[in-house]
């Protein structure tokens, strides 16, 4: 590609950044895409664009810190590109399915099979609980992509609700919808496979 | 309406407003509404607290699995970008 105009002491240099980081970019995210070729591209991509921008890498943070940060950025465009397209197909803003009505009965009460439990024991915290982080991965994968793509962009945005609303093109309402949805399935969901099926 | 039915709060408004309050400040009908309900509901309780366990693991999200097929990733990578192996 644009080889030619690098030494080969630059190529060198990053053909060892791709044999150290690759792993770690592709767990990061497998983690956060469902299908696991478009997150294959996606660590592709981060690596062309880190080529490209070599020049621009000024060595003030490590080129893992780098690399890492132009993937969150491939993985907010890819957000925004699945969100979009998401609207284009169905015409309007997709909030979706309500999940308050299965988990909740007319009157406003939790479903008897749905309601939280507060035994402390059940969403215990445990640093070494692999069960858990297995769990939130599974639900995350289970949610329809545009609540997905909401709640991860949440937290590739650091939280900042304008600038993901603004990314997505979401009014603030259906924004905070959309958040409230996507916990309501995401938390029954963890639940039921930590406990009711307890896998 | 009475004031007492301005402040009831049920389940599921009640989940509604502990996501939202994250997002901006809830009106004070809505905070004392939703504090009576949390005061006297094991559920929604449960709920608050694990919605904000939730928001902790997403937030400090350890990221799982060994990924297969790196060497093939970075074949591609090799390739696409034409570097020396």
């Amino acid at each position: 590609m644009t080889t030619a105009t690098k030494t080969s002491a630059q190529q060198t240099q990053f053909a060892e950044w791709v044999r150290v980081h690759t792993g770690d970019l592709l767990r990061f995210a497998r983690n956060r895409v469902k299908d696991p070729a478009v997150a294959d591209d996606l660590v592709q991509l981060t690596f062309v664009s880190a080529w490209e921008t070599l020049d621009r890498f000024a060595g003030d943070s490590s080129p893992r810190t780098w690399l890492f940060a132009i993937l969150k950025h491939k993985l907010a465009d890819h957000y925004r590109k699945v969100y979009r397209e998401g609207i284009k197909v169905s015409g309007t803003e997709t909030v979706g399915d309500d999940p308050s009505e299965t988990l909740f009965v007319p009157n406003g009460h939790w479903h008897s099979d749905h309601r939280p439990q507060h035994e402390e024991d059940v969403f215990q915290e445990d640093d070494e609980n692999e069960k858990l982080d297995r769990a939130l991965r599974h639900c995350l994968d289970a949610l329809p992509e545009h609540w997905r793509t909401v709640v991860e962009m949440k937290y590739l945005l650091d939280k900042d609700s304008d600038a993901i609303r603004e990314a997505l093109g979401l009014s603030e309402t259906n924004y905070w919808q959309q958040v409230h949805r996507a916990k309501l399935k995401l938390r029954a969901c963890i639940e039921d496979r930590l406990i009711r099926k307890n896998h | 309406m009475g004031v007492i039915d301005t402040l009831k709060v049920s389940c599921s408004k009640a989940s509604v407003l502990i996501e939202r309050r994250e997002l901006h400040k809830l009106d004070l009908f809505e905070r004392v509404g939703l504090g009576f309900h949390l005061r006297i509901c094991g559920a929604c309780k449960a709920y608050e607290k694990q919605s904000a366990l939730i928001d902790r693991w997403l937030e400090e999200r350890r990221d799982s699995g060994t990924p297969t097929d790196i060497d093939s990733v970075r074949e591609s990578i090799y390739r696409r970008i034409d570097l020396p192996r």
